[in-house]
This record gives structure tokens, C-alpha cells and sequence, in this order.
């Protein structure tokens, strides 16, 4: 038995705090706490995540082992369900309301793929594993697993959360790339997506195929779509090296930026504290995916490798997707900053994913 | 397991962002920084109210008002029209025109977009009403010119328009900018300088709404000073009442002081017209062949005819008293050379008096010749034409007085004797503007102190004064002999002005019908008359009227109008 990774424990409070600080500012609105109602709607997620987090550090990780596929079920199941009668908001059918709380199942299918996938493959022993490097099985090193994220991924890109799906595939191909499943498969897989991409653009949604031509000519529609990805490179850019200043950022202060303590809440981070800011937070999060990554590399069970990937991986994932798009490198695609997006469901499962680090770092 | 890999590719990635972070943030970072400070500053320009023109009586002759402007917000609006359908409902503006001013006039979408401007204040209290169902309507107050008397005194007061290329070159260093509003003409043109005041302009803080946040910076406009001009609009609307639908210009001035009591050029023109920028009444106004922009009174040169018989009566008085004495016969005309030089009657054996109160030819074609065009030409001079008079308004004209010497090297002709007879009763190429006359016989009343007609009393609140140190030496039994012969053109009933006679009112005057080529011909009427003492010198001019009996008889109307309003008594 070993110590908790006190590291990884730490790094996630500093991201916190790192977190209630931007988001407190940019609850004001033209000098007044506005929103105030969503900043301590946040610090109460933030105590639940904790709690969970606390729970999960102290459930064994191998249970999870042993609810794989009955999750895997239920999330299909509730996929489906949230499909049929979730409310819609924006247009997407996401939400669940359980109890007064909305819930986002496309979260809770993160997680669940995350476990199966790990469990999958660790199933077999590690001699079993070199067969599947040495692609004895295409069939069941890479069709099969495609085959469980397909269907999660399908049943989310249904809501539509292109967002979501991108991230379930970029697990999968994370997860195939790290078993060591040859190239030709992952070669093979992306040129067939290039193959279908035509077809994929027409099952688009008339929003999402906006987003994509905006993000090749925001000025195509400076008003509509383009005009989040323009304000928001306008924020990030005119925080030069140091910032304007907590509660100083004009284009935050002064509603120039919707949805921005949601997905784009990294633009008052780039605007109010610039790009020594914008360092230190890559650089915690650095520091937390190379201690997950790096336990990943200690742990011997290959389920517990498995999961301390994926993890590793959602972070990153979600993290450097969601600063390019804010910073106008990448199409938006709705994805929140993780730990520092307003948003329950997300730092819910944030945290039950750093309970299961937690939990492994003692274990291994 | 690819452990390695997945760690280089994620250390690369970081890099990546860090990189591009580095690009927007530090290279590009001042480029981002002034955009984000366009999206939140702006600046509203306030203008300066211009100062008024007042009356001698202090009533406002050109007022300053508000007018409204109303401006969308293109971001409130997105892509719905309906509120142009609406705005154009309630004000009665056809819909069309707002959107095109929309178009013309946008800039981006935080910037309020001007679509109508310059309402009044009854029109806009429509809009204000409904000010809760259009968010995206924006309405401005701005001072506004307003000439409460519309067409009257307009050649004197001027009017208001955008700056044109020639006076922007010319009034840049005085700060004036390429959308300004500058006088045109008359007083507003001559005193803009001291009338414009200064704009002011104010740095707000505005949110993605284009709404005022908070102030940044803040300069107030200074308004223009009010002046006060010579002008009694008592006056004035008699004179333009009875100018209405007449050519020609009336001017009233104080003989002894220069100052312009009235001063009217028809037809003329309703500067409110300039005020709403080029329409429709303003392009009617340039295309008018009768030119009623152009100032009659100062800018207009027309033959002053028999009022030239002033110039050469005195001329030949002063030169040799005992002409006084001189008789000539006048037999309907006279021959020079081969040439007929007509009169207007057959008068018979005339004396000097005579045959200025019947306004003889053929006399003063005899005279002039006596005394020679040189003669004439100085007296003309030192009687004040063929020169500017120095009324405090641009574009006045010089006048002309022709001597031997300039036909001879304009013309490269020598003088003839005809010449000289055609000048001695203003013909040829004699040119005089209405206010030279009204200048030259305020001399025979004010013991030939030198006037300058002006129109400015007082700018702000200090009082302008004219300076007067020169007097003209004309002998007081010239002056005595020409009041006189002037008295009876009126009052003797064989003078050409009897039919002005007016009982309680002694007025002196000279009539003149100027032929003119193809036409027929200007009538002139120029004198002064007071009740006692002469109060006012006055000169009549219609354009083309056929007869100077007229001009007679419209500056009876417009005396008797004028004693009965009580502008004679002291």
C-alpha cells in the first residue's frame, strides 16, 4: 500500500481555486456581482465533487472491473432514454432532470467508456495483449472496440454533441494507440472517416456546419456564429503578457462574451491574468496529466494503466481542445474547461475520475 | 504499451497551445488589445450650439433649437426589419429611406446606426411614446439652426451647409472640420468664426449593447456667441412685404452712423431650407434663374441711371458754384456728332433745380460735357462709388465708373463726347450696387462724414464700434442747392417722385429708370426723409420694372408703412 498522490490531490485544489477566482470575476457584470447565483451554485458542485472524489479515493478501483458491462448498459440505456424525453436546451438534447438537477448522461458515458475500454483491454493477459499487438486479431484489437464507443458515440452525436463524440472516438484512438495496435488500423480508420466526411457534413446540423465555415472565416458572419469566435480571440489577444486585471477584462466585464463562464470561460483567464496566466494554468495542468501518466507507467495491473490513461487523456482531450477553440485555433465545438467550466455534471465526473486516481495511487 | 509516444505527443501539444497562445497574446497581443478597446470606447462628438442673431431689439432672428436624430443599434436588430416598419409607421417616412440610410450609414455592429435625421420635436414625441417596443432606437438631441422668419432678411442673415472643398482649404487651421456645418452668405458666413463656438466631445465606456457604461474622458462644447446686428425687424417686414413678388432690393440705413435698419434682396430664399441638408426646395433654390441666392442689395451692379445725376449736379457745383445759375434748352434730345441723345420729355428752357426735379437729359448731357467725364469720374469716387463700401458682408461688389483712360487701354477706343453724356446720367458703363447709392446720399445729410454701412452691433456682450474719422469737403451751398433740388423732386408736382409725397414726412429723393439692352428697364428710387431732421436714407431698386415711378411708389408705401408703425418718431 502506498500514499495517496498527494501531487495530483494538490495540483486539483489549485486548479480550484484557480477556477472559483476567474469565475467570481466573471460573475460581475459592468462592476456588480450579477451572477452571483451561478458562482455559489458552483462552490456547492465543488463541495459534491469533492465529496465524491473522497468516496471514490476510498472504493476499491477494481469494483469498477466487476460493473463494466452493466454500466456500459445503463449508459446506453440512458443515452437513448435522454433522447426521447431529455429537455432540450439550445437546440440539443442533453439534459435528464434527476430530482431538480439536471444531468448530462453524455458525461456519465465518458465515464463508463472509460471502464470498458480499460476493462477490455486488460481482460487478457499480458502475453494475450503481445498477440493483439502483433494483430493476430484485427477483429478484436480494433473492430470490436470500435464497434462499444460506436455506440455510445452515435447515440450522442444523435443529441447532437458533436463536442462529446469527437472526444469518445479520440479515447478510443488513444486507447488502440497506447495498447499498440498497429498503425495501419488507426491509418485505415482515419482515412475512411475522411472517406465518409462528405456524408458526415451533410448529416451536420445547419449550427454545426455554421460553426465549421465561421471557423475558416469568422467574418462570414460576424453577428451570428462568427461572433463568439471573434470576441473571444479579441479577449484572449488583448490580455498581452500580464493581463488587464482581475475583474478588468473589457470584453468580459462588458458582455461582449456570451456562454463565458461556461465553454468559453478560458477567455477571461487569457483576458485578465494574459499569457503568464494562461502559462501557469498549462502548466497545472501539465503537471496533473504527468502524474497521472506517470502512475500509469507505475502501476502494474494493466486495468489500472488502462484507466490512468483514459483519464490522463479526457483531461488533456478537453483541456487543449477547449483553449484552441476559445483562442480561435479550432472550430468551436461546445466542451467545457475541465475543473474550471460552470457546469455540475462535468466537474462531478472530473472529480469521481480523480477519486479513482487517487484510489489507484494508493493500490498499486 | 506506448507510453513514451503518448508523452511526447501530449509534452508536443502543450508546446502547441503555448506557442499559439504566445502568437495572439505577446505578437499579435497589441493588435487584439486596440481592438477590444474600439469595442468598448467610443466617442460622441457633442456639438456646440451656435450662438443666435438677434435683432436691434433683441429678437432672435436666427435661433438655435433641437433637433433629434434617431440611430439603430445594427446588434439589436440582427436580421429583423420590423423596426424599420414601425419607425417608418410612426414618424410617416417611407421605409425605403430608412433602410437605405442604414445601409449607407453603417459602420459595425456596436455603432448606433443613424437612419433619420434632424426631426422636430413635434414628430419625434411619436417615437419617444414607443420607445419601449423599439430597444434597438436610439434618439440624440442636437442643437439645430432655425430661422424663425423664414424667407425675411434671409440675403442678410445667410444660411447653413455642409463645408465645401474651397472653404475647408481655407479653414482647416481654424479647426474646422470636413463635416461641418458653415455659414453660406451673409452674417452667418462673415461672423461664423465668432457664432460656430466649439465642438465638444465625450469618451464613453459602452457594453456589447453599444449602451454608456461610464465616462471616460469629457470635454463640454462651447457655445458660439450670440451677436446682435443693426437690423429692426420692424422694418424688414415692411420692406419684404411689399418685396414679396417683386426683383430687386430695398435697403434702410441709419445715414448718420452707417447703420442697416433693413436691407431685403427678392426674391429671396427660406435658409431652413439648407437646414435639412440638399433637398428638393435647395436644388429649386440653385436652379432658379432669377438667382435668389444672390444678394441684390451689395452684389447686384445695375446702371443707376438718373440717381447718377447726383454725382454729376455735384460734381459741376463743386468744380464752379455758378453753374447754379446755368440754363440749358431741352428740346426732347440732343445731337453729338451724328448720334441723337434722347430725354425723356421736352422740357424746354431748364434751370439746375429744374432739371433735377424733372430729371432733364438733356441738361446734364450739356453739363457733363462742361465739367468733363474726369470730373465726374472723382466726384464719383469721393462720393463713394466704384468701390467696395465695407459692409460687413462677403461677396460685395466694387461698382464701376469708366473714365477716358480705361477705355482707352481696355478697349484700346478713344473717349467720345458721348461717352461723356452717357455717364453724366449714369448710363454706359456706369455700375453702382443699391447700398453704394444709400451710402452716397447719407453724405448730403451727415455734413460728408464718411459712413461704413455695417450690420454688427454688439458680439457677445461687448459692443462693436465703427470707426468714423474721415469727412469728405463738399461745399455747404452744394450740399444746400442738391437737399434742396431733392426736397422738390417729392414735393414740387412736376418732380418725377411726386407721387411719393407723403404728408407729416419730408422726404428727398432722386429717381432713376436705368435702360438696360433687350429689357425693360430698372427703376430706381433713392433719397432719405424723417419727419423733421431726415431719419432714414433709403434706395428702392426693381429689377427690370419698366419705371422708376414705380420704385417711387413702392418706397411711398413702404415710408408711410413705416411712419404709421411709429419707426419716424424719435
Amino acid at each position: 500500500m502506498h500514499k495517496i498522490d498527494r501531487i495530483v490531490l494538490f495540483i486539483t485544489v489549485i486548479i480550484l481555486l484557480f477556477s472559483l477566482a476567474t469565475l467570481y470575476s466573471s460573475c460581475h457584470v459592468k462592476g456588480e456581482f450579477l451572477r452571483s447565483d451561478i458562482f455559489f451554485r458552483q462552490v456547492i458542485w465543488i463541495l459534491a465533487g469533492l465529496f465524491i472524489m473522497w468516496v471514490f479515493s476510498n472504493i476499491d478501483y477494481h469494483k469498477l472491473w466487476d460493473f463494466a458491462w452493466p454500466l456500459y448498459a445503463l449508459a446506453l440505456f440512458v443515452l437513448f432514454f435522454v433522447l426521447i424525453f431529455g429537455r432540450s436546451i439550445l437546440g440539443a438534447q442533453r439534459w435528464l432532470e434527476l430530482g431538480g438537477f439536471n444531468f448530462q448522461p453524455s458525461e456519465f458515458g465518458k465515464l463508463v467508456l472509460i471502464i470498458v475500454l480499460s476493462r477490455y483491454f486488460s481482460k487478457k493477459s499480458f502475453d494475450e495483449l503481445a498477440v493483439v499487438k502483433k494483430q493476430s486479431s484485427a477483429l478484436k484489437g480494433f473492430v470490436i472496440p470500435l464497434i462499444i464507443t460506436g455506440g455510445l458515440t452515435i447515440l450522442v452525436l444523435a443529441q447532437p454533441d458533436l463536442g462529446t463524440a469527437i472526444i469518445y472516438l479520440l479515447i478510443f484512438l488513444i486507447m488502440v494507440f497506447f495498447i499498440g495496435v498497429r498503425f495501419r488500423y488507426i491509418l485505415i480508420s482515419i482515412s475512411l472517416f475522411l472517406l465518409l466526411s462528405p456524408f458526415i457534413w451533410m448529416s451536420l446540423r445547419d449550427y454545426q456546419k455554421d460553426r465549421l465555415l465561421v471557423f475558416l472565416n469568422p467574418n462570414r458572419d460576424p453577428l451570428g456564429a462568427g461572433y463568439t469566435i471573434i470576441q473571444s480571440k479579441i479577449a484572449v489577444g488583448s490580455g498581452r503578457l500580464v493581463g488587464k486585471g482581475w475583474f478588468s477584462g473589457t470584453q468580459n466585464q462588458l458582455n461582449f462574451l456570451p456562454e463565458r463562464h461556461t465553454d468559453f470561460i478560458y477567455s477571461t483567464i487569457g483576458e485578465e491574468w494574459g499569457f503568464l496566466g494562461s502559462i501557469i494554468l498549462i502548466i497545472l495542468f501539465y503537471i496533473l496529466i504527468k502524474r497521472i501518466l506517470r502512475l500509469a507507467g507505475l502501476v502494474h495491473d494493466p486495468f489500472a494503466k488502462n484507466l490512468c490513461l483514459c483519464i490522463a487523456s479526457l483531461i488533456f482531450i478537453q483541456f487543449f481542445i477547449n483553449i484552441a477553440m476559445t483562442a480561435g485555433f479550432m472550430p468551436v465545438v461546445g466542451l467545457p474547461l475541465p475543473f474550471i467550466s460552470y457546469g455540475g455534471s462535468s466537474l462531478v465526473s472530473l472529480f469521481l475520475l480523480i477519486g479513482i486516481v487517487l484510489n489507484i495511487s494508493k493500490r498499486y | 504499451m506506448r507510453n513514451r509516444q503518448i508523452d511526447i505527443i501530449f509534452t508536443a501539444l502543450f508546446a502547441i497551445l503555448i506557442l499559439g497562445l504566445f502568437y495572439i497574446q505577446i505578437i499579435r497581443g497589441d493588435y487584439f488589445y486596440s481592438l477590444s478597446r474600439k469595442n468598448v470606447i467610443r466617442v460622441v462628438s457633442l456639438e456646440a450650439a451656435r450662438g443666435r442673431i438677434l435683432d436691434r431689439n433683441a429678437v432672435a432672428l436666427a435661433d438655435t433649437i433641437p433637433s433629434f436624430d434617431i440611430s439603430v443599434i445594427p446588434q439589436e436588430i440582427k436580421s429583423d426589419t420590423s423596426i424599420f416598419d414601425k419607425v417608418s409607421q410612426l414618424l410617416n417616412i417611407p421605409v425605403g429611406e430608412l433602410k437605405r440610410n442604414y445601409k449607407k450609414n453603417y459602420i459595425n455592429a456596436f455603432t448606433p446606426v443613424k437612419i433619420y435625421e434632424k426631426l422636430d420635436k413635434d414628430r419625434i414625441i411619436a417615437l419617444e411614446e414607443n420607445k419601449f417596443q423599439l430597444e434597438a432606437v436610439v434618439i440624440d438631441a442636437q442643437p439645430q439652426r432655425f430661422y424663425p422668419f423664414g424667407k425675411m432678411a434671409s440675403h442678410a442673415l445667410g444660411y447653413l451647409s455642409q463645408i465645401d472643398f474651397y472653404r475647408i482649404t481655407r479653414l482647416k487651421p481654424y479647426g474646422y472640420e470636413s463635416s461641418d456645418l458653415v455659414g453660406y452668405g451673409g452674417l452667418e458666413e462673415r461672423y461664423d468664426l465668432v457664432l460656430r463656438g466649439e465642438r465638444g466631445g465625450e469618451q464613453i465606456e459602452v457594453d456589447n449593447r453599444g449602451q454608456r457604461v461610464r465616462t471616460v474622458g469629457y470635454k463640454p462644447s462651447r457655445a458660439g456667441k450670440d451677436i446682435q446686428i443693426t437690423i429692426d425687424t420692424r422694418a424688414q417686414k415692411i420692406i419684404d412685404s411689399f418685396m414679396q413678388d417683386r426683383k430687386g432690393a430695398v435697403i434702410i440705413m441709419d445715414p448718420y452712423n452707417g447703420e442697416i435698419i433693413a436691407m431685403a434682396s427678392y426674391p429671396a430664399y427660406d435658409p431652413n431650407d439648407f437646414v435639412k441638408g440638399r433637398n428638393k426646395a435647395v436644388e429649386r433654390l440653385l436652379k432658379d434663374d432669377d438667382s435668389p441666392l444672390f444678394n441684390r442689395a451689395i452684389a447686384g451692379q445695375f446702371p443707376p441711371g438718373s440717381v447718377f445725376k447726383i454725382v454729376t449736379a455735384t460734381a459741376a457745383l463743386e468744380y464752379k458754384p455758378s453753374y447754379i445759375n446755368k440754363t440749358f434748352v431741352c428740346n426732347g434730345y440732343l445731337q453729338i456728332g451724328n448720334r441723337y441723345y434722347d430725354c425723356n420729355s421736352v422740357h424746354g428752357q431748364e434751370s439746375f433745380m429744374d432739371a433735377i426735379i424733372h430729371s432733364c437729359n438733356v441738361y446734364f448731357y450739356n453739363l457733363g460735357m462742361r465739367i468733363g467725364p474726369e470730373a465726374i469720374n472723382k466726384y464719383a469716387y469721393i462720393l463713394g462709388l466704384g468701390r467696395k463700401t465695407g459692409i460687413d458682408l462677403n461677396y460685395e461688389a466694387k461698382g464701376f465708373i469708366p473714365s477716358p483712360n480705361w477705355k482707352k487701354i481696355r478697349w484700346l477706343q478713344n473717349w467720345h463726347k458721348g461717352d461723356t453724356a452717357n455717364m453724366s446720367i449714369g448710363q454706359g458703363e456706369v455700375l453702382a450696387t443699391p447700398l453704394q447709392l444709400v451710402k452716397m446720399v447719407s453724405f448730403l445729410i451727415n455734413g460728408g462724414e464718411v459712413i461704413y454701412p455695417h450690420l454688427i452691433k454688439k458680439i457677445g456682450d461687448k459692443q462693436v464700434n465703427i470707426v468714423r474719422n474721415k469727412t469728405i469737403k463738399l461745399k455747404e451751398e452744394t450740399v444746400n442747392n442738391i437737399n434742396n433740388a431733392l426736397y422738390n423732386v417729392v414735393d414740387n408736382p412736376s418732380g418725377t417722385a411726386y407721387n411719393a409725397k407723403t404728408k407729416s414726412l419730408k422726404i428727398y429723393g432722386k429717381t432713376g429708370t436705368a435702360q438696360v439692352v433687350g429689357k425693360s428697364p430698372h427703376g430706381w428710387f433713392v433719397g432719405y426723409a424723417g419727419k423733421e431732421r431726415p431719419k432714414y436714407a433709403f434706395c428702392v431698386f426693381l429689377e427690370n420694372c419698366g419705371s422708376s415711378h414705380i420704385a417711387a411708389e413702392v418706397a411711398r408705401d413702404i415710408l408711410r408703412k413705416m411712419l404709421q408703425e411709429g419707426l419716424f418718431d424719435a
